[in-house]
């Protein structure tokens, strides 16, 4: 049941809260609406508080993210992407040289083969000299009885050594060094000192 | 009465410009020339990143952790474009990509704070009011109520439990219908309107008649 007084409807039930919402938020329109102005003016209401609260959420945001910041955002973004899109190139090391002719390889395996038998050849020429020489029963005596005595090797040092200097005594003298041969100790003197 | 509308809704021709770049920068991709679809996508990112740095601001409340947010997001949808589907505009499913970073970045941030001592609140900072009302032909005094107003209304969307401020946000501030909405959010509608019901009931009666207050 539903009377007009002085313009307004009485009677009806008014929309809630809610449903002025969702009449705002989904853009429908309740044919009570449209005829009740106690309804419009709580949804004028409504709109204005909800207005504000945006406004000033998209400016308080807005104050944070400027152009000058959303500009280095974007920046930032592409450089990202370029970085996704071309990965930096990592160098392996040490690295393997690609596409190797099949004739180097085959060189390559002949030079490690002829290093291998070298190796060979010389591991056992020297186990086969070592065995000869162990073999030898009489080796380390013959050493002996070849080397001479260290006082024969002495005394042989000994008479070379004043033989150079009879030698070198009795050789004609050069005139213009007599001066100063005579200012000199002669080595005979001396040695024979030492002896004294 | 007139007709009453949407909460500034989300331009359709914004979604057909979308519609076309995200064509290209699909069959581009799928052609191998990820260059040129770079180049494409810059666009994108152009139109969408103020909105997105309002929401994941609105998420995290830090403006470089927003701003990281909103970089991975770009990012992270450049990497899955293959899956992206035509039955949802582009701001819906790049949307969800920068929520879901969000919530991810909100619970290691909580896993963190854990361990180590929250940094202090940073506030956005509070530029001069001279400055700030210069060139807005707004006098320093209403610049200075204008900011006040700001603070107040910001404070009371804090005070709104996750949900309702999330959807609050999304629906009134950003212009998602409450189906998007749920799209966005996992919710169902029915449960979006509640949602944003409630949080509407509650901001008034902590606002009062500040939010409605002309400067």
């Amino acid at each position: 049941m539903m009377w007009q007084v002085f313009g307004y409807r009485v009677g009806q039930r008014h929309l809630t809260d809610e449903q002025l919402l969702v009449a705002w938020q989904e853009g429908d329109v309740d044919a009570h609406l449209d005829e009740c102005a106690s309804c419009q003016a709580r949804s004028l209401e409504l709109r204005e508080f909800l207005d504000a609260v945006q406004a000033d959420a998209v400016a308080e945001a807005d104050r944070v993210f400027t152009t000058e910041r959303l500009a280095a955002q974007h920046a930032h973004v592409m450089r990202r992407l370029d970085r996704t899109l071309h990965p930096a190139r990592v160098l392996s090391f040490p690295a393997l040289r690609r596409g190797i002719p099949v004739s180097h390889l085959v060189a390559r395996r002949w030079v490690a083969l002829a290093a291998a038998a070298g190796l060979i050849i010389g591991l056992a020429t020297g186990v086969a000299v070592d065995r000869r020489q162990s073999l030898w029963p009489t080796g380390g005596t013959r050493s002996a009885a070849v080397q001479p005595s260290s006082i024969e090797r002495a005394s042989f040092s000994d008479e070379a050594f004043l033989s150079d200097l009879e030698t070198a005594a009795l050789a004609p003298r050069v005139e213009e060094l007599q001066a100063l041969d005579d200012l000199t100790p002669h080595v005979r003197e001396v040695s024979t000192t030492l002896i004294r | 009465m007139s007709r009453v509308g949407h909460p500034a809704p989300v331009p359709a021709i914004g979604r057909e410009a979308d519609a076309c770049t995200t064509a290209a920068i699909k069959a581009l991709a799928e052609a191998g020339r990820h260059d040129e679809a770079r180049e494409q996508f810059a666009e994108l990112v152009l139109r969408h990143q103020r909105r997105a740095s309002r929401i994941a601001l609105h998420y995290m409340r830090d403006a470089a952790e927003a701003d990281e947010a909103v970089q991975d997001a770009f990012l992270r949808a450049f990497r899955h474009f293959g899956g992206f589907r035509d039955d949802l505009p582009f701001e819906v499913w790049f949307t969800r990509i920068l929520i879901n970073g969000c919530l991810d970045r909100i619970k290691a941030r909580g896993r963190r704070e854990r361990w180590f001592p929250p940094r202090p609140h940073v506030d956005f900072g509070s530029p001069d009011p001279i400055e700030a009302a210069a060139g807005t032909g707004r006098t320093p005094e209403e610049a200075l109520l204008g900011r006040e107003r700001c603070r107040l209304i910001a404070s009371a969307l804090r005070q709104l439990p996750e949900r309702q401020r999330v959807v609050f946000l999304l629906s009134q501030v950003e212009g998602y219908s409450s189906r998007e909405v749920g799209a966005l959010t996992g919710l169902n509608e029915s449960t979006v309107r509640v949602h944003l019901f409630r949080a509407v009931r509650k901001l008034r009666r902590l606002l009062g008649d500040v939010a409605g207050r002309q400067d």
